[in-house]
């Protein structure tokens, strides 16, 4: 099954401090958890609103926030979503949502399943 | 001190829990002593208020953007004195090479990186700047 995650930018955090690295992805994990649905929420919101500047702002931050914690395919689409907002094109960014959306839960649900094995290892 | 012991006082302007949130685990795993601010207005009064090795400033802050916080810096120091140069290092997602962004008298632009980095090329790229600027400018 294709995975949404990109494991080893998790385990990356081995190499910072080998001891601490479980205690460090869960929390960065819970970041994510926490914050990352209030953007996604808001986005959903300005789109409707049809406020195009605020579409990008909040898809800028999920860029960001997804790549910490190494869910890349939800990155990448947000990424496009932040171009299209910036060249303010509305049609591509709502042909774009779904797939977003999609891939944002998808993510959240895996990151959720990985947290929960590295922390029962 | 040396280069591997040396701890360094920094301020970390972003008003992004994930993004802030790692920057601290990559820091404190180096053994530097971080501070947060979520705005440029905010990270004004902390550079007033103590002295500050380095700053790792956000492009995209609420209030005081990235670009009027380099500004009000230069007002600050030619308020304040001579001796007050920061080193900055630009974090942002936007491509900020292609916007020249260069040192001036009041503060040195030590590295910009494009976000996201991960948690190893964070490490790298800490690991990589002159530790020894900091001497000189104590």
């Amino acid at each position: 099954m294709k995975s949404y995650l990109n494991k080893s930018q998790l385990e990356n955090w081995k190499e910072v401090d080998p001891e601490n690295w479980v205690t460090h992805v869960c929390e960065l994990s819970h970041v994510f958890f926490e914050v990352a649905p209030v953007q996604v929420q808001g986005l959903k919101q300005s789109l409707e609103k049809g406020e195009v500047e605020k579409v990008g702002k909040y898809a800028h931050t999920l860029k960001s926030s997804c790549g910490n914690v190494g869910a890349d395919s939800a990155r990448i689409i947000f990424q496009k979503i932040e171009d299209a907002a910036h060249n303010k094109d509305l049609t591509q960014i709502q042909s774009l949502m779904n797939e977003a959306f999609s891939l944002f839960e998808i993510s959240v649900a895996e990151l959720k399943e990985y947290v929960q094995k590295i922390q029962a290892a | 001190m040396n280069r591997t012991s040396q701890q360094l006082n920094i301020l970390i302007v972003e008003d992004q829990t994930s993004d802030f949130t790692a920057l601290i685990m990559v820091l404190q795993s180096l053994g530097h002593k971080t501070k947060v601010c979520f705005d440029g207005e905010q990270a004004m009064t902390e550079i007033e208020r103590q002295k500050i090795d380095l700053v790792i400033l956000d492009w995209n802050l609420p209030y005081l953007s990235g670009e009027e916080f380099l500004f009000s810096l230069e007002f600050l120091s030619s308020k304040q004195s001579a001796n007050r140069l920061l080193n900055i290092i630009l974090h942002s997602g936007e491509n900020l090479e292609e916007k020249n962004i260069g040192s001036t008298h009041f503060y040195t632009i030590m590295d910009i990186w494009k976000k996201p980095l991960t948690a190893v090329e964070l490490l790298k790229r800490m690991k990589e700047i002159n530790l020894e600027t900091f001497q000189e400018v104590a």
